[in-house]
Parts: C-alpha cells; structure tokens; sequence
C-alpha cells in the first residue's frame, strides 16, 4: 500500500517543484487527458481484480486513451463543436462501472477473508 | 488461472500510473490558479485607498440625504406644493443637464490664429476636432462646469466630428478662427492659472493658434439646443462611477 502513495507524494512533489503551468487555452486538453489517466487507472484495478489483466494492454492503453482524448478534443476545438464531452461521457460511465466491479470485489475479498477467520478460529 | 495478489510489478505499474495523474493534476490546478492577484500596496496607498473610499461614502451619504429630502418634501406636502417641488427638480436636473442658459462667472478662451503666421506663406493655423477633445478634457480635469464652443453647449452626449473639413459640434458646423471656448467655473482665477501652463495650450500652439485667456463675471453660456436621445441608454451594471 505504501508504494502507491509514494508515487501519489512524488507526483505531486513534482508538480509543485517544477513550477509549470500550462496556458488557459489547453487547460480543457489537461483536463480530459487527467480523465483518460484516471480511467485507464480504473479500467486496470478492475481487469486486476477480474484476473485479465495485462501489462501490455495496459500501458498501451494508458497512452492511447489520452491521445484519443487529446485528439478528439482538438478536432471538436477545430470544428467548433465540443467533442470532448464525448470523451468526458464515456470516461465518467466506464469510471463508474469499473468502481462498481472493484467496490464488489474488494466487498467479496473482505467476505472471504472473515468467512476464513472464522472457520480457523472455530477449528482452534 | 493468473493468481489475484499483486505482483511487484503491477504494483509498479500503477503506482506510477497515479503518480503522472497527481502530477497532471498539480499542474492543472496550478495553472488554474496562476491570476490569483498578490496584494503588494504599502501602508501608504492601503491609507490613501482607504481615503478615497471614505470620500465616494460620504458623497453618497449626502446624495441618499438629498434624495430623502426631495423624497419627504413630496410625501409631506399638498398638491400644488409638491407640482413645486417636481418643477424644482425638474430644474435642478435640467441644470445638471446642460439645457438652461447660464450667467455666471468664468473663463473665455479666445482661439486666435497666430499673428506671425502673416509673413510665413506655408503655415496655416488649422483647428482640428482631436485638439478640441484634449482641451475639453483638459477643462473637465480642471474642474469646468460647463462649457460652450461658440454657441454650443458642451454636454455630455456631444459629439465633435470632422465632416469635409468642417468640424461639427452638435451636428452643427463650427465657424472658423477666431473663436470662443466659454466655460463656467468655481473658481475662475484658479482655472485660469491652470490654462496658463497646460498642455492644450502647447498643442494649440504647435498648430499655430493662441490662446487669449480673460476671466469675466458674467459669461453667457448657452443651452443645448436640441434633441436628447435617450433610447440606447441602459442602466450600467458595473459598479465604477464617476465622482
């Protein structure tokens, strides 16, 4: 549990440190590139937690899903219509869906766990 | 069958995962955040703030105060009275407006082309709607409360324009030089030894005409003659105002 939260330390230590901001203009880019991290992020806990998950699909997921975010939000940025909600509604739903399945597996994991408990206790 | 528990690299994996999104985030949120506005004035200019603040109250203290006056003056008073005291406001605000005629002490500006220009055949003293607009502003910063070009009350919806080498004060022509700039003043003398060393008079100057300044107790000022158009005028929601 603590290598995570190192990351999460050093990746804001980071931000803090190098002291880039980003034009107004491309904050909107930003945002829906954190979205498609975040989702990505999500989407592997769950494939962990449902056993396909791959490194591979993974990490090529990671990077693709920020580029298509990026891109379909310059393409709306260019035709004048917001595209990036596109990318925002499909990330929100799948982030929803993919906490859901975590939530029950992690519920599940910790049913187990006591069930296990119990029955060690009631042989001893 | 992939076993559930996580395996170094996995953990890894997201670990630096999270790590970009909370740098992402840093960023994103510092970027947002970037025109928050540092309050970097000294004693002096919070106490001169503070000041002029006090001031704008005040001044707006005695307009509720006037106001409540006018306003107890109607609800207290019979009919006939109060018909007076809408004339009387009706008046006031028509003063304020610059649509009576005014008798009062000020400052006439002479607008002289320069004698010299005689014996000089290329240079023409030529007067021109922008060296009007700085003097009018100029007087306004002195303090003026009314001004006239020629006949021509200065109001503040007056436009001075250039139309085919004529220039237009109230959609009506100005008459050539010599001319006369009258303008009321509180304080004439005052008004006067500003006029003496301001700007207009250097830039007038370099067009070649002259200023010929005389204070006078009795200067006419003529009212606006004309239209008022108030139909595109909105109430303002921006606080700043004019004192």
């Amino acid at each position: 549990m603590w290598l995570p939260i190192l990351f999460l330390m050093i990746g804001i230590a980071l931000g803090f440190l190098t002291n880039i901001t980003i034009p107004e203009y491309y904050s909107s880019y930003l945002s829906i590139a954190i979205l498609a991290a975040i989702d990505t992020l999500l989407g592997g806990i769950k494939a962990h937690f449902t056993h396909v998950f791959e490194d591979r699909i993974f990490i090529s997921g990671f990077f693709f899903n920020i580029t298509l975010a990026v891109i379909l939000t310059f393409i709306g940025d260019q035709l004048g219509v917001d595209l990036y909600l596109a990318a925002i509604l499909a990330f929100g739903l799948r982030m929803f869906q993919n906490i859901a399945v975590i939530r029950r597996s992690i519920l599940a994991l910790y049913h187990e766990k006591r069930k296990k408990r119990r029955v060690i206790k009631g042989k001893s | 069958m992939k076993s559930a528990k996580l395996t170094i690299k996995r953990r890894l994996l997201f670990s630096i995962v999270l790590g970009i999104i909370s740098y992402l985030i840093v960023i994103q949120f510092r970027s947002n955040h970037v025109s928050e506005v540092r309050d970097g004035r000294d004693m002096w200019e919070i106490r001169s703030q503070l000041q002029t603040e006090q001031d704008r109250q005040y001044s707006l203290q005695n307009e509720i105060k006037e106001l409540d006056s006018i306003k107890t003056q109607y609800l207290t008073t019979s009919e006939q009275e109060q018909i007076d005291a809408l004339h009387d406001s009706i008046q006031l605000l028509e003063e304020k407006a610059g649509l009576t005629d005014l008798e009062v002490a000020g400052i006439i500006i002479q607008l002289i082309p320069d004698p010299q220009l005689a014996h000089d055949e290329n240079a023409i003293a030529t007067l021109s709607p922008e060296l009007l607009s700085r003097l009018i502003n100029e007087l306004n910063a002195f303090g003026a409360e009314a001004i006239a070009i020629g006949n021509e009350r200065i109001i503040n919806i007056s436009a001075i324009r250039y139309v085919g080498n004529k220039i237009y004060v109230n959609q009506r022509p100005l008459a050539s030089l010599p001319l006369e700039i009258k303008v009321k003043s509180a304080n004439p003398k005052r008004m006067l030894n500003y006029l003496e060393v301001s700007q207009s008079r250097d830039e007038f100057a370099m067009h070649h005409i002259l200023f010929d300044l005389t204070v006078q107790d009795h200067v006419e000022i003529p009212a606006f003659d004309g239209e008022i158009n108030l139909d595109y005028v909105t109430i303002s929601d921006d606080e700043k105002e004019g004192e």
